[in-house]
């Protein structure tokens, strides 16, 4: 089982993954809704994987992201973020994400997605 | 491995040694550093040690893996202080293999025997990582082709080192696409947990983990480099420095011919020749004797790990202090100190520092501190061994002495004669000798080496606030360039160095000495008609307070000899009756009999039976001053 923190500036999306985590038997200990909390969240709650939305307001997903590993460099992040976002998501990977999926996203996408990363 | 063989083991066995040396004295920090500071240069280390074993080649390979296991393990564990024995044991074999690569030849060395508590706090058994082909291709129905081979990268980089990918990392993140991706890695996983971890990445059609032979990559090994040496220093063994000096010492005996010479018969000129030579091999024996210091660290650096074990053993805490590393001293005295040193320590932890409960309830810090300073000042080296444990009860030594009836039993007590029943032999207030103490000989023999170099040792100690022991070692001149003079039949011994000219004052000229002569100072004619000249013949006439009774007879017709100083930027000249030859001689600095002679310096034994006086220039500046 592991600890997962679901970062999603939208409820329902945050909503859905968290059905899809729980229903893998991993446990949601946080839910941020823009990066800067994501960041407060990890340092905090030390997850085991967290996921990751790119465009958020306040603070967006790469931002965070960079800030998360440098914290723990070996910090898991998943992408989750639209298809559009192509070259996003290839900068986040180049930054060391572990991986991403792609919304809109099938509930056997996304738990191939978190499998892969943890 | 081409070129000069020899080098490259006599860099990698120095490498190897300053390796060993750091990390244990970063493991020892472990429990005081709260700031992760000697983690941090441990895993930085340990990664070099890597390094270096990656480079040597395949008969490291299984050192390299270690290596790399131990900087893993240091990474992850939570309690830092379960690192310390581990990084010490690694720190002892690591220093076992740079003396075996230094004795045998250093691609046929065995550790097979080393290392083995290191494998067994690592729980693993040693395995060689392996190099493998890895080929991924993403089902054609991907959006994104390339970004799921970075993740295929990424996730290969968590598990092993990429040592080339095809394509590379910058071309996937560009605008070409690729759906396959071939790379080589080096890692300690086996094939099946790579396979687990590709299985679980979307959206890959097939995927191939291929073992690969191990090669020595040439491209790697051009670019590590050997650190260099600082441009400014060589390295010289210690060998051929002992040479150096005992053919100076050779030198300097031959030199000792010139006392047999009589200096009656040379001019000033052959004697100044004389007395520069002599001063210029003693200042070439002085840089030798600088070159022959060691820094303190050398003995200090051993200390801490010795304090450390013991404390284990004993069930207490303790953190060791060292300060005054880089002072220089001789390479003698050094060796000398050792065990002394390592008495103060055994003393300080077993006698000293309290168990952790006790220090609590005294309301002390848990942890002990022990201090151990090298300290320098113009007479030699200090160095003090310091603990903040319980102290010494004077009044429950005296009561042990007197029941080993060193004392009678109705004598009252004294504070420093009962400190100094602590450096008697065979006196111990503990009932049984132990495997650490208790025999009694402890500061008895301390105080036996540091007398054998001319030293002292004190002792201060108050009821729980600790102990202090404070050794003194005086800086050892063996031999210094004099030149004996004789003033009114007695035969004194003057410093060479800072001597600028020596002048015979022959009977023709005596006219114009002899109506000064009852005067302290005088002044030549000519040339040097403005340096003050001390008349020590006068100075030093048994009937000095009663100059004018001298007969202007008793100087006539004899010759007088001047020995210019200059000395703190002055200059200054002595009137001798006669220059009897030059020497070096050992000094003793602390004859007892200096205290009663005046402008006196040192004495030196001039023959078995002949002890003299050396005068010392300096102290003639004050009446210089005062005329």
């Amino acid at each position: 089982m592991a600890r997962v923190v679901i970062c999603d500036d939208s409820e329902y999306l945050r909503l859905t993954i968290r059905e899809v985590v729980s229903h893998m038997g991993h446990e949601v200990v946080g839910e941020a809704s823009n990066g800067e909390e994501a960041i407060q969240l990890f340092t905090q709650l030390q997850p085991d994987l967290i996921t990751m939305d790119v465009i958020m307001p306040k603070m967006n997903g790469l931002q965070a992201l960079m800030e998360i590993l440098q914290i723990d460099s070996n910090a898991r992040v998943l992408i989750v973020t639209a298809l559009a976002h192509e070259p996003l998501i290839k900068r986040a990977l180049a930054m060391g994400a572990m991986g991403f999926v792609t919304k809109p996203f099938t509930s056997e996408e996304l738990m191939r997605g978190i499998n892969s990363v943890i | 491995m081409s070129g000069n063989e020899d080098e490259f083991v006599s860099v990698l066995n120095k490498e190897l040694t300053e390796y060993s040396e750091a990390l244990e004295k970063l493991a020892l920090n472990i429990g005081s550093d709260n700031t992760n500071e000697s983690i941090t240069e441990i895993k930085r280390i340990l990664h070099a040690v890597k390094g270096v074993f990656g480079i040597i080649g395949e008969h490291y390979e299984e050192l390299r893996v270690l290596s790399h296991k131990l900087e893993d393990l240091v990474e992850e564990k939570k309690n830092k202080e379960e690192i310390t024995p581990i990084i010490l044991s690694f720190s002892d074999n690591l220093s076992h293999v740079a003396k075996r690569v230094k004795e045998n030849n250093m691609l046929e060395i065995s550790y097979d025997d080393l290392f083995q508590e290191v494998k067994e706090s690592l729980g693993i058994r040693v395995k060689l990582d392996q190099v493998f082909e890895v080929r991924v291709k993403i089902t054609q129905s991907s959006n994104m082709k390339n970004s799921r081979l970075l993740t295929v990268l990424n996730q290969l980089q968590r598990l092993s080192s990429v040592e080339q990918t095809i394509p590379s990392k910058e071309e996937l993140l560009g605008e070409n696409e690729f759906d396959e991706l071939y790379c080589v890695i080096r890692t300690l996983e086996d094939r099946e947990k790579l396979a687990s971890v590709l299985s679980k990445i979307p959206e890959l059609e097939t995927f191939a983990i291929l073992a690969k032979a191990l090669e020595v990559d040439p491209d790697k090994q051009a670019k590590e480099q050997i650190v260099p040496f600082a441009k400014d220093k060589i390295e010289v063994s210690l060998t051929k420095l002992d040479q150096i000096i005992s053919l100076l010492e050779e030198l300097i005996l031959t030199e000792n011919i010139f006392s047999k010479i009589d200096y009656s018969t040379l001019t000033s000129d052959e004697i100044d020749v004389l007395a520069n030579y002599s001063k210029n091999i003693l200042e070439i024996q002085d840089l030798i004797f600088e070159v022959r210091k060691l820094p303190a660290d050398l003995i200090l650096s051993k200390l801490p790990r010795l304090a450390y074990e013991l404390a284990q053993k004993q069930n207490k805490k303790i953190q060791v202090f060292t300060r005054g590393t880089s002072i220089g001293v001789d390479r003698t005295i050094i060796e000398k100190l050792m065990d002394p040193l390592a008495v103060l320590v055994q003393n300080a932890i077993i006698h000293g520092i309290e168990p952790p409960q006790e220090r609590k309830k005294k309301g002390k810090k848990e942890v002990g501190i022990l201090n151990i300073n090298v300290l320098q000042d113009e007479n030699g080296i200090i160095i003090e061994v310091k603990d903040d444990g319980k102290g010494i009860d004077f009044t429950d030594l005296w009561k042990h002495a007197k029941d080993q009836e060193l004392i009678p039993a109705s004598k009252e007590f004294n504070p420093s004669e009962a400190k100094s029943f602590l450096f008697q032999p065979r006196f111990t207030t503990k009932k049984e000798a132990d495997q650490y103490a208790g025999r009694g000989m402890g500061l008895y023999s301390v105080s036996e080496v540091i007398k054998e170099l001319r030293g002292t040792v004190d002792l201060e100690s108050q009821i729980d606030k600790g102990t202090t022991v404070v050794l003194r070692i005086p800086i050892s001149k063996p031999i210094i360039p004099l030149i004996i003079g004789e003033i009114n039949g007695i035969t004194y011994g003057f410093p060479q160095t800072n001597i600028k000219q020596i002048k015979r004052i022959s009977s023709s000229e005596k006219s114009q000495i002899i109506p000064v002569l009852n005067d302290d100072v005088f002044y030549l004619d000519g040339p040097q008609s403005e340096i003050p000249i001390i008349n020590l013949v006068a100075k030093f006439s048994p009937k000095e307070k009663d100059s004018t009774g001298r007969s202007p007879q008793e100087n006539a017709g004899k010759d007088y000899s001047i020995l210019f100083y200059s000395v703190n930027q002055k200059e200054f000249g002595l009137l001798l009756n006669s220059i009897l030859h030059l020497k070096d001689y050992p000094v003793n600095y602390n004859d007892p009999v200096l205290e009663f002679v005046p402008y006196s310096s040192g004495t030196t034994l001039l023959n078995p039976n002949e002890v003299i006086t050396i005068i010392n220039p300096e102290k003639f500046l004050v009446i210089l001053s005062e005329a």
